[in-house]
């Protein structure tokens, strides 16, 4: 297998990776939405437009959660589950559909949930004892990439409870890990260009502990803690893939004396060599710890994207 | 006599008054597009689904009407299954598992016909 690394390095604002996520769009129920690209409302709808398939995230690493909205395409080996409304057209006659699977990329129906064990295309079917009432059709894609990004602390709501983009690296900024601070990232599937729903597995893991350490409190969010200055290398694994993320820990930044000290001049320069790295591991700590708070919520809400911005960055497949 | 030759000309009278079936026209209205949708037999792909009107076809003058009851049903579900779909004279078919099987088609209750189905892997389909 081929290893690639890239640099950990967030490098373009995204303004629309705040609230409202960009690429999972939405079907156009709720009255006050987010503002954001919308997904064909078809894919929602059932095929023959009788009624409307929901999707249900089961777990937290599904990157659906929270966002009201149903994926493009499912990741082979995920889990999700959906449902069915039937449309108030019809007649009350049609009785109430059972979801079951058709095919052999997925598995399952009401109540178990569904699963996705091979690539492909199949059908979930709302079938009452009275008539085939709709379909829907999910693809179901190999994971072919791995993309990590920052989470940030989620901006205030709305009145409507979206989220205003969140605030991120300028452009050209790089948010590597300074010694003694910690951020939490959040995985996301990739199919090509497209992003995959439903939950996974994944692990993490530091190939370098002596620089980067790294733990994970469930779901598809991890908390990295800077250890010391190097290039800490971390993989992620998840739908049968794997990517290695080079993060680079830089040394904890020395705070202009000149300013802080007043007019101690040269002097206070060379003090401040010394005293910039106590205050910047004491900084650092306290930094890592709000960060990880923002983490540990993150994965405790199944990582909303609402709460998320930052920016993505692909790893290396291996 | 003239009595057998009443009860004669009435059968013939009833007979040339009721359809007589020539088959269906099968009409795709939605699903897979790979789907090979006709009375003389049906192809779809496992794992996906076909939407099709169906109504039978009469030879003679006298047409189906609305009243007559159209049944069509697959003999082996485990390959593929055929549902009633909402509107009149619509089914759904679902490509189950990749074989051979049939479907019935019966009218009023009489059957009358049975269409081959074949239900391919996803790979011969694509």
């Amino acid at each position: 297998m081929r290893t690639e690394k890239r640099l950990f390095i967030f490098a373009l604002a995204i303004l629309t990776a705040g609230g409202c996520d960009d690429s999972w769009g939405d079907d156009g129920d709720d009255e006050h939405e987010c503002a954001t690209p919308s997904r064909p409302i078809e894919r929602a709808s059932g095929a023959l437009s009788n009624g409307r398939f929901e999707w249900i995230c089961v777990e937290n690493s599904d990157p659906t959660c929270g966002s009201r909205v149903f994926p493009l395409a499912v990741a082979a080996g995920a889990r999700f589950s959906l449902d069915f409304r039937t449309s108030s057209e019809l007649p009350a006659g049609v009785g109430d559909p059972m979801l079951s699977a058709v095919g052999a990329s997925l598995v399952g129906g009401d109540g178990t949930g569904f699963s996705a064990p091979l690539p492909g295309v199949a059908t979930v079917v709302a079938v009452s004892e009275e008539a085939a009432i709709d379909f829907i059709e999910v693809e179901v894609l190999s994971v072919t990439r791995l993309s990590l990004s920052r989470t940030l602390p989620p901006p205030e709501p709305n009145e409507w409870g979206c989220t205003p983009g969140a605030p991120s690296p300028a452009e050209g900024e790089r948010a590597d890990l300074v010694v003694g601070d910690s951020f939490t990232v959040q995985v996301m599937p990739y199919a090509g260009s497209t992003r995959l729903g439903g939950g996974l597995d994944y692990t993490w893991e530091s190939l370098t502990p002596d620089v980067l350490v790294v733990s994970n409190p469930g779901g598809r969010v991890a908390r990295l803690d800077g250890l010391s200055e190097g290039i800490g290398q971390l993989v992620v694994r998840g739908g049968g893939h794997e990517e290695v993320f080079d993060v680079r820990v830089d040394a904890a930044p020395i705070p202009d004396e000149t300013e802080s000290a007043g007019t101690d001049g040269s002097t206070g320069g060379e003090d401040g060599s010394t005293g910039g790295e106590g205050e910047s591991t004491g900084d650092g700590g306290t930094t890592g710890g709000e960060d990880g708070t923002t983490g540990d919520e993150e994965g405790t809400t199944g990582g909303e994207e609402g709460t998320t911005g930052g920016e993505e960055t692909s790893g290396g497949s291996k | 006599m003239k009595g057998r030759v009443l009860i004669l000309v009435a059968a013939l009278f009833a007979a040339a008054c009721s359809p007589s079936y020539d088959g269906l026209r099968m009409t795709v209205l939605e699903g897979a597009s790979t789907a090979e949708v006709d009375s003389a037999g049906i192809e779809l792909v496992h794992g996906r689904v076909v939407v099709f009107e169906a109504r039978p076809v009469s030879s003679v003058d006298k047409d189906y009407e609305v009243s007559d009851t159209v049944e069509l049903e697959s003999t082996d579900d485990g390959v593929a299954r055929v549902e009633p779909g909402v509107l009149v004279n619509t089914w759904m078919m679902f490509g189950v598992e990749p074989g051979d099987t049939e479907v019935e088609v019966r009218i009023n209750g009489t059957t009358e016909d049975r269409i081959p189905v074949t239900i391919v892997s996803a790979s011969e389909g694509s």
